[in-house]
């Protein structure tokens, strides 16, 4: 236990609290509407697509996160476009999406001159190489996000719940999809660095999902799971450091299991009240 | 042709001869109707399948038609939009959505409070207002998962009525409803008529029969002869044949007040309800054999 109050004084440690707790206010936000839009795939897809800005900015020689951010914003676009506008199932634009994304990195990283360092960092994530650029980077976009969910409050909270009836009463739900999904991209370029983009997908879905055990009202859900997803990606990170283990994995792995735990607490407490019932019917 | 003001003197609803295909297939053909103005609800009746919901998504302006003009006080749907309340169908929601009953009514009003801002005090008191219509307004800090069927149904009306429409659509309200909410349904919108002007659509002919004012019939063409009288062959051309709709199958769930005269003959059932009225049917069909005749189609 001592060893990890030692490692606080290191910059790079405080760097790397700092980042999950970044992470954790947009994934918090943004998971939320994830989760209750059920478009956490659409989330994955986005997240597979950025590989192939990252593949870009390694081919061009520039800073990774310069090629992700539009790579995102522009995949986002396009699954909103090509599932709204065209004919093609949303669920086979993510797949598309999915896959192609990745292919384009995967070429660019072959056509690029001498072994890519950086690689495996994108995928599996290692919030202890955080550079300080990337903190500011992370707090730009943390507060993109919420003054954005602020002022399109009642715009998403309508939209998520019933886009059908927010085009009925006048408002374009369909852009306001495609911001949600812009928002999304963006928390997406937050979170490669701490958890990669295969895990990013669980820490969209996985705070979100454990504040909605706790709360049946969006701003509250939205709190609840910021906090949640920092606490537990804290308590991963402790334990990554303590026994050596990848970062963003050790993360994952302490959510799933809160989550299960959760689960299955508020299972056994359905039940229970069942059996309740029946017994005062008896 | 569509202006581009609102005009209370133009027909609440003009439809001339609208098409709506899907690709191949023809939902809407040649569909024709007026609504003149306030104060009678049109019943749609209709099998499954029959066009009727992609008749009240191409009022609203949802769907693209393939021909035809529709439009809704003298606007075209984009437009009027904002003076239609619509009620969808039922049980096309996630009920375990973080939402509560006034958000929910809240988003009636959301074009008008604009981007950008909240709710105005303004707006929460139309809200409650049209939760009060409903009889809803103690429960509106319930999520929406928390309500019955019949109170969902009653807080989806409230969200159409919270933008002060004058026109209502409403898309099988029955659905989820026992008889007695079924009652307590067409008793608001008896109130609401004086208004404005309300459509309903129902699969189900007995259910809606009693209580509307009008009824047309549709299935992929629209039958409607501007009252409550259907010909057998209208109903014949809209369902393939004539077992289900029969008056008298069904009427008992439907039970008004006053007995009808039925036919040329002026024999009457007796039952004592006031169902949609097929005359050339009734005119066939002795009053006492009505129970056999119902065998008889079957």
């Amino acid at each position: 236990m001592l060893e990890i109050l030692d490692a606080l004084q290191y910059t790079f440690i405080q760097r790397a609290i700092l980042a999950t707790i970044l992470t954790s206010i947009a994934c918090g936000v943004i998971g939320v509407y994830v989760v209750t839009k059920k478009i956490v795939f659409i989330a994955g897809g986005i997240s597979h697509a950025c590989f192939g800005g990252i593949g870009l900015s390694f081919y061009l020689g520039l800073n990774p996160l310069i090629g992700l951010l539009p790579f995102s914003i522009l995949s986002a676009g396009a699954l909103g476009f090509l599932s709204k506008k065209t004919k093609v199932s949303e669920d086979s634009a993510i797949g598309i999406l999915w896959s192609l994304g990745v292919a384009i990195g995967v070429i660019l990283i072959y056509l690029t001159p001498g072994y890519a360092p950086d690689l495996m960092t994108y995928l599996f994530g290692n919030i202890l190489t955080v550079p300080a650029s990337d903190i500011w980077l992370m707090i730009g976009i943390d507060i993109v996000i919420l003054v954005t969910v602020v002022l399109f409050f009642k715009e998403f909270l309508s939209m998520c719940f019933d886009e059908e009836y927010t085009r009925v009463v006048g408002v374009s739900s369909d852009k306001i999809y495609l911001l949600l999904l812009c928002l999304l991209a963006l928390a997406t370029v937050a979170m490669i660095k701490v958890v990669g983009i295969i895990l990013i997908i669980a820490m969209l879905s996985i705070p979100a999902s454990i504040s909605r055990k706790f709360s049946h009202n969006m701003k509250t859900m939205m709190v609840y799971s910021s906090v949640i997803g920092a606490v537990l990606s804290l308590i991963g990170l402790a334990l990554s450091y303590q026994f050596d283990l990848p970062s963003g994995a050790t993360i994952i792995l302490v959510m799933s299991v809160v989550y299960l735990f959760v689960v299955g607490v508020s299972e056994i407490q359905k039940r229970v009240q069942r059996k309740n019932v029946e017994v005062d019917f008896e | 042709m569509n202006s581009k003001e609102f005009d209370s003197n133009a027909p609440v609803l003009d439809v001339q001869h609208l098409w709506v295909r899907y690709d191949a297939h023809t939902v809407l053909e040649d569909v024709s109707l007026q609504i003149a103005g306030p104060g009678e609800i049109l019943g749609i009746i209709g099998p499954n399948g029959g066009g009727k919901t992609t008749f009240l998504k191409s009022i609203l302006g949802l769907i693209p038609i393939s021909k035809g003009e529709i439009s809704v006080f003298g606007l075209s749907p984009e437009k009027a939009r904002q003076y239609i309340g619509y009620v969808p169908q039922y049980n096309k929601y996630d009920y375990d959505f973080p939402i509560s009953v006034l958000e929910v009514v809240l988003t009636g009003r959301l074009k008008r409070a604009g981007l950008f801002h909240r709710y105005s005090k303004e707006d929460k008191a139309a809200a409650m207002q049209a939760l009060e219509t409903v009889g809803m307004a103690e429960f509106k800090d319930k999520q929406i998962g928390e309500l019955s069927g019949g109170q969902r149904q009653r807080v989806f009306i409230a969200r159409a009525l919270s933008n002060d429409p004058k026109f209502l659509l409403m898309d099988e309200p029955n659905t989820g409803l026992d008889t007695f909410m079924q009652d307590e349904l067409y008793r608001i919108l008896a109130d609401l008529k004086k208004e404005m002007a309300i459509i309903v659509i129902s699969h189900d002919v007995g259910a809606v029969s009693a209580h509307m004012d009008k009824i047309a019939c549709m299935n992929r063409r629209l039958f409607f002869h501007d009252s409550k009288e259907m010909s057998r062959e209208d109903f014949i051309a809209a369902y393939g044949c004539s077992i289900d709709l029969v008056a008298h199958g069904v009427p008992h769930r439907v039970l008004g007040t006053h007995p009808y005269a039925h036919g040329a003959d002026g024999s009457t059932c007796g039952c004592g309800s006031t169902p949609l009225v097929i005359s050339d049917l009734a005119a066939e069909t002795p009053a006492a054999g009505q129970k056999d005749e119902t065998k008889e189609a079957k």
